[in-house]
């Protein structure tokens, strides 16, 4: 009996290794692709190559306790149906301590013999997964310099789509502003210069407009340089602020000092 | 444990000595004697079933008798009776068994006995004792009664109510020998008559062992669990069958189970052997509705049917 169990545990132990050599290439490709994937839309960087890590690292989690929990006499069945009922009887009999059970244990380790761990090693998937998991690996690598944001069209389209967000995130006329959190430039980004625009500050809404320029500011392209954005630095030095004796007129006296803080503020950066 | 298909080979082989094919049902006929229950046969005469069950009495080392039913057979006629008897200067009653005190009981024509003669006979044959009068008397181990039915002439026969046949483990179709077989037979038979010394291959105490040992089988849950639906579906199948069988059909055919994977030289019970033992076992359990039997259904074609039907 002691015996029976030993070999079972010993079969269900080399079952499980085998499942685990599957799950770990399954869990491969899927990174790989994640990985693919990311890698061509751009997005590449510490924290997206730790999603891909994450997907492939999950995927194997699930399969290798979803495969400890696969009846293995199941398994052995699929592979000899002579087996099947001799091992489940055997199994479910463990404690039995009458002599036919006891027999039934002997004879069912001696039938195990010729249970051969390759047997539930899947060539033919393994074959495929493993030719897969190497044309993954190159067609990262060629597809390494590869940049889908770098095409025109793309391109195009992602700037035509962050345009539409700005122009939808800042109200043409006016906005009240919500709150003491809301002080200072919210979303400072896009054309700022180059068009009218209406910027909160503080507490109440403050009124006024900022006078065209020549300048434009494309945010998106400070960040392709990997730089930090800072207003100083980009700020030319050729824009000067109206006198705000222009604006006293359309600016309500009390906001005067919010406005002139907005303006001090940008210019600290 | 020894090797019982071993045993049971030998056993067929000394058996083909005697009688030719009827695998199946000497098999079947072993199944019952190894379940420790009864059989009732069902074939036409000339079948060869006296000399079978003579045969395998034989071989096992047990004391055979034969009870020919008739309509005028009484209960005493089976069971024995007190007959009064000179001892010396008195006289006294003194018990003389009848041809139930054996290990194998061939009740030929169970039909043909009359209700009250079959019901003492059934009686033995589930208590494995017998009453006569205030003394009850244990029947010697192990007991085993095959009865015969013949399939034609029911006129003048007391068919036995589905109640007493439900208590019969299995019925055994005895089919027509094939064509090969029976040439054999006419060849054996019809030439040179031969003394055919048999060698016992069971004893009557492995016999006993063996009995113990079926009930020792162990039964898979899953195996378990298909025979439990087989049995519930013929109950509520009601569109081939109007009555079901009784839970000790379920019984039946897990202990028939266990005594074929024995036979078999296994120490489980397979479907196959669930298979091979539902239809001996369910026959004379259901009683097909007026559908079926229109249609000419038999409980066989019902419970294949049936089986498919199991999952």
């Amino acid at each position: 009996m002691a015996n029976f169990q030993k070999e079972m545990w010993d079969i269900k132990k080399s079952i499980d290794k085998v499942l685990l050599v599957e799950a770990f290439l399954e869990a491969s490709i899927l990174f790989l692709i994640a990985y693919l994937l990311i890698s061509i839309a751009g997005f590449l960087n510490q924290f997206t190559t730790y999603v891909a890590i994450g997907i492939g690292v999950g995927f194997f989690t699930i399969k290798a306790a979803k495969n400890a929990f696969t009846d293995k006499v199941q398994l052995i069945g699929d592979k000899y149906p002579q087996l099947y009922e001799e091992l489940l009887t055997a199994r479910e009999n463990a404690s039995g301590k009458n002599q036919v059970v006891n027999d039934l244990h002997e004879e069912a380790v001696r039938h195990m013999s010729v249970i051969e761990e390759s047997s539930f090693f899947h060539q033919k998937p393994v074959t495929i997964k493993t030719a897969t998991i190497i044309v993954l690996c190159l067609l990262i690598l060629l597809t390494a310099p590869f940049n889908l944001q770098q095409v025109p069209l793309v391109k195009d389209t992602i700037n035509k789509i962050s345009n539409t967000k700005i122009s939808l995130s800042y109200a043409p006329q006016q906005a009240v502003g919500s709150g003491p959190k809301d002080t200072g430039v919210v979303e400072a980004v896009g054309n700022l210069f180059g068009q009218k625009r209406t910027v909160e500050q503080g507490i109440t809404a403050a009124k006024f407009n900022v006078a065209a320029s020549s300048f434009e500011v494309n945010l998106k392209d400070e960040e392709e340089t990997g730089e930090d954005f800072k207003f100083d630095s980009v700020f030319p030095s050729e824009i000067g602020t109206p006198d705000p004796d222009l604006f006293a007129e359309s600016i309500p006296k009390e906001q005067q000092e919010l406005v002139k803080s907005y303006f001090r503020i940008s210019a600290e950066g | 444990m020894p090797n019982y298909k071993k045993t049971f080979e030998g056993l067929y082989e000394e058996m083909g000595r005697v009688i030719i094919g009827q695998h199946d049902v000497i098999e079947q006929i072993m199944a019952a004697l190894l379940s420790n229950g009864n059989a009732l046969l069902e074939g036409y005469p000339g079948l060869a079933n006296t000399l079978m069950i003579k045969t395998l009495s034989e071989l096992m080392e047990l004391k055979f008798s034969r009870i020919q039913n008739t309509p005028d057979l009484m209960p005493s006629d089976i069971t024995g009776t007190y007959i009064i008897e000179d001892q010396g200067s008195k006289r006294a009653f003194k018990f003389h068994p009848g041809p139930i005190f054996a290990n194998m009981v061939l009740a030929d024509e169970i039909n043909r006995a009359t209700p009250k003669t079959q019901s003492a006979l059934l009686e033995a044959m589930q208590e494995k004792q017998v009453t006569v009068g205030n003394t009850t008397f244990k029947l010697d181990l192990p007991f085993f009664v095959l009865a015969t039915q013949n399939p034609i002439e029911q006129e003048g026969t007391y068919p036995l109510p589905e109640a007493q046949a439900d208590r019969f483990l299995l019925k055994i179709k005895v089919d027509y020998p094939s064509y090969e077989d029976e040439l054999a037979i006419a060849t054996k038979y019809a030439g040179e008559q031969k003394v055919i010394r048999l060698r016992p291959v069971v004893s009557k105490s492995a016999l006993l062992t063996m009995q113990e040992h079926t009930r020792q089988v162990p039964i898979a849950a899953d195996v378990k669990e298909k025979v439990v639906k087989l049995i519930m579906l013929t109950r509520s199948e009601k569109t081939l069958i109007e009555y079901g069988a009784s839970p000790r059909a379920s019984i039946s055919l897990i202990l028939a189970g266990k005594a074929r994977a024995l036979i078999s030289g296994r120490n489980y019970v397979s479907i196959e052997d669930i298979r091979a033992m539902a239809m001996p076992v369910l026959r004379h359990r259901i009683i097909l509705n007026f559908e079926s039997e229109r249609k000419g259904l038999t409980a066989d074609e019902t419970v294949k049917q049936l089986m498919a039907k199991v999952k």
